[in-house]
């Protein structure tokens, strides 16, 4: 009597064709992944046939409608490097600082409001808050520092910090919250106090999650185009301190591609900048989904 | 010699009229209880009398749980626990806990013996790997474990995770061991194997272990406490309390009439 534990067929059917349908699913989104790239590369290697590779990857400056035309990117990762470590160095102490707070010692009520708050700062727009730091954050920068513009990469890195927040601390929270309770009734039983135990403990028991959690941060800094491009100032010149305008690599492609011709060197350049770019990119997401895995 | 004790030398833990509520529901009540000197002391009875919140009580562990008020007194070599002014950290130095289940912490061999040393103590290296040593060795791992000292806890065998979690409060030289029903997780071979370091332990040290299973508490325990949904019923000597108990519940309850 085997047909007894076997499901009714259209059970089986359906879950063979859901099954079916996922899999073609996945295998379309890398297909199209892959024709990006592909797409990507076609017209941005266009540009060394004309451009010296050097020029492009070692040039100090960028200007693509000078005569002839300077397209050295390197201003452009220095602009992003400038913003996005600025970024990184504030977000990630404070996203860490609020996610144990969440996590370990907020009362129950509190932590259910902060979670809440969190996930709110995570759905606004990225234009939205440009625009609000537009208004609010860049004059305040130009008068703390009697600067002559708050367009600055400082400003940049602020806003962004505020942008990465809530990925990496809703992340570490749950990487804080999946650590065993068993750990934390150990160290306590040990006459650790509650902070040794969620440094001695729970913050290595959750390394790997919370490095995951910087790391997608960090993605989603370099990514992040139109609110850098109101707040940086978009100067593309090689920047010495955190107080002056930078330009990104993002921004530069979001603002030359209406104006560049199609075909012209202006143009592959930005297409050139954009591998560069997605390459960052995928290294970044690599490095957070090995960590990841070594979490499970 | 250790065992003809004076009469009016008092017990390492004294318990009471302590009363404990979840809330609104009274999990212990007026229990009163003294615990001896390098003596083993079963605590049994049904699932949910309140055996483990007794435990946790000693040592505190239900500090952490919102809604948790306590009244009566424990004492520990008659410094109270509970109230203004007490030192939980020294306490806890003293009074060690083995939970239920295995809970090593996802670091080295090494560094889970040490770990209450690291928290409390300014040791050298030296004096940290002489602890080590005589720890692992009271707790029987000493052989097998010598040379893989740097390997991760949480990839021994469950008995040896146990053992381990007894190594790291024995590295702080406690007075008393509470163990939470510590065998629940284990085989049956490495139950005994618990059971005679239970024995070889009550040498130094004061133990309290709770357990659901009266052939081990027959079997590892000189004092026996029955209790029932919250009360204290019955507290004798072991062999006394599993032939000729006082009471009826006890009885019923050893002779597995209910339970
Ligand atoms: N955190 C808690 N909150 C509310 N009730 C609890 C809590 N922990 C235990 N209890 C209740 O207290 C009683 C005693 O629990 P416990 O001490 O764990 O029992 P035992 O260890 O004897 O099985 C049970 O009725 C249980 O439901
Ligand atoms: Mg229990």
């Amino acid at each position: 009597m085997e047909v007894k534990f076997s499901r009714p067929a259209h059970h089986r059917w359906i879950e063979f064709a859901v099954e079916k349908a996922i899999f073609g699913a996945g295998i379309i989104s890398i297909i199209f992944v892959a024709l990006i790239f592909l797409f990507l590369l076609k017209e941005g290697l266009v540009l060394f046939r004309h451009y010296p590779f050097t020029n492009f990857f070692f040039g100090i400056q960028w200007s693509p409608i000078s005569e002839p035309p300077r397209l050295g990117i390197v201003p452009l990762i220095l602009g992003s490097l400038a913003v996005t470590l600025g970024a990184v160095v504030m977000a990630v102490p404070l996203g860490v600082c609020a996610a144990i707070y969440i996590a370990e010692i907020a009362p129950g009520w509190l932590k259910d409001i902060l979670k809440g708050t969190v996930e709110f700062l995570a759905a606004i727009p990225s234009i939205v808050l440009g625009f609000i730091g537009l208004v609010t954050l860049v004059p305040m920068v130009k008068n703390i520092f009697h600067i002559p513009t708050g367009l600055t990469a400082f400003s940049g890195s602020i806003m962004l910090a505020f942008m990465a927040m809530p990925t990496i601390v809703s992340m570490m929270e749950d990487s804080l919250r999946a650590v065993p309770r068993a750990y934390r009734e150990g160290a306590l039983a040990l006459g650790a106090t509650r902070w040794q135990t969620i440094y001695r403990v729970l913050i290595p028991a959750a390394s790997s999650g919370i490095l995951a959690a910087v790391m997608l941060g960090i993605g989603r800094v370099i990514g992040e185009t139109m609110a850098v491009m109101m707040i940086t100032g978009n100067s593309a010149r090689l920047p010495t301190t955190l107080l002056e305008p930078v330009r990104t690599m993002t921004a530069t492609i979001a603002a030359e591609m209406g104006e560049a011709v199609q075909g012209s060197t202006h143009y592959s350049s930005l297409f050139a900048i954009g591998i560069v770019l997605f390459i960052i990119t995928f290294l970044i997401n690599l490095t957070a989904s090995a960590f990841i895995k070594r979490r499970k | 010699m250790r065992k003809e004790e004076d009469p009016k030398k008092p017990g390492a833990i004294r318990v009471e009229n302590f009363n404990l509520y979840y809330g609104n529901f009274q999990a212990l009540k007026q229990v009163n209880l003294e615990f001896q000197h390098r003596e083993v002391t079963a605590i049994i009875g049904p699932s949910g009398c309140g055996k483990s919140t007794l435990l946790r009580s000693i040592n505190r562990m239900n500090d952490y749980m919102d809604q948790v008020r306590t009244e009566g007194q424990i004492y520990h070599e008659n410094r109270p626990v509970y109230g203004p002014g007490v030192d939980l950290v020294e306490h806890r130095k003293k009074v060690g806990m083995v939970f239920q289940r295995p809970n090593p912490f996802p670091l080295t061999v090494y560094e889970n013996v040490i770990f209450g040393c690291r928290l409390h103590l300014e040791l050298s290296r030296s004096e940290l790997d002489s602890r080590v040593e005589k720890s692992l060795m009271s707790v029987g791992l000493w052989e097998v474990l010598a040379d893989h000292l740097d390997q991760d806890a949480l990839s021994l065998p469950n008995e040896q995770q146990q053992r381990l979690c007894i190594a790291r409060l024995v590295a702080m030289n406690p007075d008393v061991l509470l163990m939470d029903e510590p065998c629940s997780a284990l085989d049956p071979i490495a139950t005994q194997r618990i059971e005679e370091l239970i024995h070889e332990l009550k040498k130094d040290y004061t133990i309290i272990i709770v357990t659901h299973n009266m052939a081990q508490a027959a079997r590892v325990s000189d004092w026996t406490a029955y209790f029932y949904l919250g009360n204290l019923i019955e507290f004798g000597r072991t062999e006394k309390i599993f032939t000729r108990p006082e009471k009826k519940e006890t009885e019923d309850y050893i002779t597995g009439r209910f339970g």
